[in-house]
């Protein structure tokens, strides 16, 4: 048998084991012997080892990579045909570059968004204005009446146009609920809604509200000529009058015509005259109250007259 | 049947647990964070009133108010109109108990004499109690008003003492 030494030449290339080092990698390999393939086989598995296993390595570490980019191509694909989860996925990135757009360079996402606000605030405001104009004819249309002649006439005085009265009558209005209120203890007497709904914690909003005007008045100052009689939450307001024992809250969308707030007060002095003897000291007992509902209710209808008549 | 409504202010220094014995047993609509923005949260408890000469439904509205070191005029604003009052302190604080006649003092200085009660909070922290039963009922007598010794962690007394001071209300009306 003959034994050969062989010593691998090895080239190193950068980021490769150099292997000339013949005491830690020169392998003794037995060649010719007769009868050995299977020896002879794993010799040459051997060579072909350490010729190309750095090669095979590699192989195996771009054959992973690219499984894993397949993976990831998948998953991707996957997500792109989801839009719920593509949405997730972008929104952030997209409001993130969005907000750090608009602090850094307003005037060029004013200049790109115009074409497309303008538009719309522009259509808003034709339609707004559209539907104004056709209240306003209708309520030049409705017939003549001496209500409607001694009101104008008032305004005329004021120095109002007649123009300008109808604009005002024209404002839309809806009265959502009605409050009165014992002033003293803050407890509810009547209340009444618009729309029949759930009224279970009228007594807690009264409270309430009751709670925030003695804040107010407390924080700003108490004072016997002033009060406060209107809160106002965007196009939603709550007005308030106030008598000698109770008063009354309405709250309101939109803007009230002329004379509602008297009609409040009137309606309010009513219900106080009626029970003048039970408010003076209220035992709690709101049940006798309970025919004022009808007042109220008129109050209510006030509003609903004058939203047929313009609408 | 007669349905009264009542207002109930909620008095007591901080942390005594006027909040939580409203929270646990009363009907909320209005978060607890109103007691910090405007000083006061309103919430209602409804009980059947056995009263001497009638049986009646009872409606508090339970003002609670913030519990302060110094007794503020817009307190005194919320104290308007009160039939009644819950005085409460923690057993855990002897301080909370003295304080008490203070709050009474202020409540009968806007509203006169109305129907007090006593609430002894914490009794389930007995090991931590700095103040016993017999102080707590030795001050109600000077109010002359009723004592609960309750705790609005595991409800004890709670609504006993709701109830009873239903009872009272209604008694004060005849």
């Amino acid at each position: 048998m003959h034994t050969h030494t062989v010593t691998q030449q090895h080239y190193a290339s950068p980021g490769q084991p150099d292997f000339s080092e013949p005491s830690a990698d020169t392998a003794q390999i037995a060649l010719g012997a007769p009868g050995q393939a299977n020896s002879e086989e794993a010799s040459m598995e051997l060579l072909r080892e350490l010729l190309f296993g750095d090669y095979r390595q590699q192989v195996a570490r771009m054959r992973a990579e690219v499984s894993s980019l397949q993976s990831l191509l998948d998953e991707l694909e996957v997500q792109i045909n989801n839009k719920e989860a593509l949405v997730a996925t972008i929104t952030p990135v997209i409001a993130s570059a969005i907000r750090t757009n608009i602090r850094d360079s307003q005037s060029e996402m004013v200049d790109a968004l115009y074409p497309i606000l303008g538009k719309l605030v522009q259509r808003s405001v034709t339609e707004s204005m559209r539907e104004l104009a056709q209240r306003i004819d209708r309520q030049m249309r409705r017939t003549f009446n001496m209500k409607d002649m001694i009101r104008r006439m008032a305004g005329r005085l004021q120095g109002l146009s007649e123009a300008e009265m109808t604009l005002r009558d024209a404002l839309p209005f809806q009265i959502h609920n009605l409050f009165l209120i014992h002033r003293d203890s803050s407890l509810l007497l009547l209340h009444t809604a618009h729309v029949a709904q759930e009224n279970a914690d009228s007594d807690l909003i009264s409270s309430m509200l009751s709670a925030i005007r003695d804040f107010t008045e407390d924080a700003l100052g108490r004072s016997e000529k002033e009060e406060l009689n209107q809160i106002q939450y965007g196009g939603k307001s709550i007005i308030i009058e106030v008598a000698h024992h109770v008063y009354l809250a309405a709250t309101i969308e939109g803007i009230e015509p002329q004379g509602f707030r008297e009609q409040m007060r009137q309606t309010m002095i009513e219900i106080e005259h009626q029970h003048a003897n039970l408010l003076h000291k209220y035992d709690g007992n709101a049940a006798p109250f309970a025919p004022s509902t009808m007042t109220l209710a008129a109050l209510l209808r006030y509003a609903e007259g004058h939203h047929a008549a313009n609408h | 049947m007669n349905t009264y409504s009542k207002k109930i202010c909620l008095l007591g220094d901080f942390a005594v647990g006027k909040t939580s014995l409203v929270r646990r047993f009363v009907h909320n609509r209005f978060d607890d964070h109103y007691i910090s923005t405007i000083g006061v949260k309103v919430s209602r408890k409804t009980v059947m009133a056995p009263g001497t000469s009638e049986v009646a439904e009872m409606t508090m509205m339970l003002w609670d108010l913030a519990g302060s070191q110094a007794f503020s005029t817009v307190t005194a604003s919320y104290l308007r109109g009160a039939a009644g009052a819950i005085l409460v302190c923690d057993m855990t604080r002897a301080d909370t108990l003295k304080n008490l006649a203070r709050y009474a003092e202020d409540l009968q200085k806007v509203v006169g004499a109305v129907q007090l009660v006593v609430a002894a909070n914490k009794r389930d922290l007995p090991e931590h109690h700095e103040i016993n039963s017999d102080q707590v009922a030795a001050m109600a007598a000077a109010f002359d008003a009723p004592y609960f010794l309750t705790s609005a962690k595991v409800g004890e007394e709670v609504d006993v003492m709701f109830r009873d001071l239903g009872k009272l209300l209604l008694d004060r009306i005849h």
